[in-house]
């Protein structure tokens, strides 16, 4: 397999700005297929931002972006349908719709895209709703579930399609040590099983270290620092190393 | 000086821009209600919302046509008895309801009572990432949450309006006949004689503009909102006084329409 073809997503020098505010600056990125991408950083410099540029629900003030080798940040709403379809996305609020029960969330992708009668799609949502361990649950409102459980619904319904590529937002935070271990275990099972490729944001360096292929620092706009989890564990860089351990510097204080 | 001018400048281009972007959004909506027709589970979503706007604003609706026509007679009355037109009442109170008072007082309820509602539950939406969330599925937010409800507003708001409408002219019989000693049958022969088709079609007509103003409004203003719950707020707020402000202005421009289109057909025509 030639280089290229390895390369399921790509980000060439991506800007974007609110107004005033600088969030990315010149960011480069490769994904590999079938490998996951950890991206840490702190609170605010635009890591949420980052992903929803690779699928297009955000559009680059300049800098191109490839999927599959095709360019998407000029395309329009329409046309990005097919290349979404690739991809699942657990927000970081979760976004579960809240005037539908938790099994109507996850049949919402597939009664929109799919032909599959109203069995199928039970056996779909009862067997997604079984991987993040809430079987039974179909039945729920949004508002009647916890944080932990709201997140793993809207994980759920994030790989309804089956995607190809799964950008994860923060998918351990708000859960218990126990939950966030077995949605850490859901990332690799998913990455053996279905080959998907993934992309991790999040503040959880356990989780980081247990299932990345490779760890990205973003601090002010830009990647600082790259490597396997092993090369964050032993830097040296300030700055990786303060995220790493923790620790805050007397101003931030 | 300049600093004042130079506000009212970037004010107005931020106004011309913000206009813009409501008429994109509105051609965007037009465009979809076709395609969206030919989807069954498309159309499923109308119900809900028909239901959601229709029953729910019906009581309201109703009183205020009651109560509309009950002032409108106390006020006539007695100028109609001092020159002995007392007969007439119905006339006064059909037209003035059926035309002008039914279409606007509903359409100005309805956008404070459903366009609130709407503008409210779509801001929630963005600002909770659920717009976002239908885009990532690949759906169009416009075809899923817009297009149903504006056409529920659309159907519901001359529906309703008759209902005002009706109330209206019987809060008017309750005042004149029962009340003041006016004869049934005067008030009943003399509302249709001059009540015409062409009046409830124009006070319909007017309705069904009303109904596609709060449903383009207030989605818009809901897609459109700042981040938190002030933003979704605010976003209410500004979505009810634009769609008061849109049924004024359209029924003035409206109302001259339609009186040119019936002077050029019939003529001019007195209703005593
Ligand atoms: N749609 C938007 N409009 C304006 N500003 C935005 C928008 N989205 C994000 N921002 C700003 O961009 C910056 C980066 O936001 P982002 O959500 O990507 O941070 P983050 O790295 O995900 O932080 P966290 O870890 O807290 O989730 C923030 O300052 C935010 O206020
Ligand atoms: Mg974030």
């Amino acid at each position: 397999m030639n280089e290229n073809h390895d390369i399921i997503v790509e980000l060439r020098n991506v800007h974007k700005r609110f107004g005033p505010l600088k969030v990315l600056q010149g960011v480069d990125l490769k994904l590999q297929r079938g490998r996951t991408t950890v991206v840490i950083g702190e609170s605010g410099t635009g890591k949420s931002v980052l992903i929803k540029h690779m699928m297009g629900l955000l559009r680059p003030d300049s800098g191109e972006i490839y999927v599959e080798s095709e360019r998407i940040d000029h395309l329009r709403e329409k046309e990005l349908v097919k290349v979404r379809q690739r991809f699942g996305y657990l927000f970081q609020m979760s976004a579960l719709f809240d005037s539908m029960t938790t099994g109507q969330n996850i049949a919402f992708p597939l009664l929109e895209h799919t032909d599959y009668n109203d069995r199928e799609i039970e056996r779909i949502v009862a067997e997604k709703l079984e991987l993040v361990g809430l079987n039974g649950s179909q039945d729920k409102m949004p508002a009647e579930l916890s944080g932990g459980q709201r997140k793993r619904v809207a994980l759920a319904r994030a790989i309804a399609m089956n995607p190809q590529i799964v950008l994860y937002d923060e998918p351990t935070t708000g859960l218990d040590p126990i939950r966030a271990d077995t949605i850490n275990d859901l990332i690799i099972k998913l990455k053996h099983e279905i080959k998907v490729t993934s992309v991790v944001v999040t503040h959880d360096m356990a989780s980081a270290f247990k299932v990345a292929d490779r760890i990205l620092m973003l601090h002010e706009g830009k990647f600082i620092a790259e490597g396997a989890a092993e090369d964050f564990r032993r830097s040296t860089e300030p700055r990786v190393r303060r995220f790493v351990n923790g620790q805050s510097t007397p101003d931030e204080a | 000086m300049v600093s004042w001018l130079t506000n009212t400048g970037a004010l107005a281009s931020d106004l011309i821009a913000a206009f813009g972007r409501f008429w994109a959004f509105s051609g965007r909506t037009l465009g979809r209600v076709l395609p969206w027709m030919t989807r069954r589970r498309d159309v499923q979503r109308l119900w809900p919302q028909c239901h959601a706007i229709g029953t729910t604003s019906l009581p309201v609706v109703m009183i205020t046509g009651f109560f509309v026509g009950l002032v409108l007679a106390i006020q006539a009355i007695e100028q109609l008895m001092a020159s002995g037109l007392a007969d007439r009442m119905g006339v006064i109170v059909s037209l003035s309801v059926v035309r002008e008072l039914g279409p606007v007082l509903a359409g100005v309820m309805l956008a404070g009572r459903v366009g609130g509602a709407l503008t409210a539950e779509l801001g929630t939406m963005n600002v909770t990432e659920q717009l976002d969330a239908l885009r990532s599925m690949g759906s169009d937010p416009i075809r899923v949450l817009v297009v149903p409800r504006f056409l529920a507003c659309v159907l519901l708001t001359p529906l309703l309006t008759l209902y005002c409408d009706v109330l209206g002219v019987f809060g008017g019989w309750l005042i004149s006949v029962p009340v003041f000693g006016v004869s049934n049958w005067a008030y009943w022969n003399y509302t249709s004689n001059a009540l015409e088709m062409w009046d409830i079609f124009c006070g319909v007509s007017k309705a069904v503009f009303f109904g596609a103003a709060i449903g383009l409004i207030s989605c818009y203003k809901g897609f459109n909102c700042r981040q938190g719950a002030e933003g979704v707020g605010r976003a209410c707020t500004e979505g009810f006084v634009t769609g008061f402000i849109s049924i004024l202005v359209m029924d003035f421009f409206i109302t001259m329409a339609q009186k040119g289109v019936y002077v050029s057909i019939w003529g001019f025509k007195t209703v005593f």
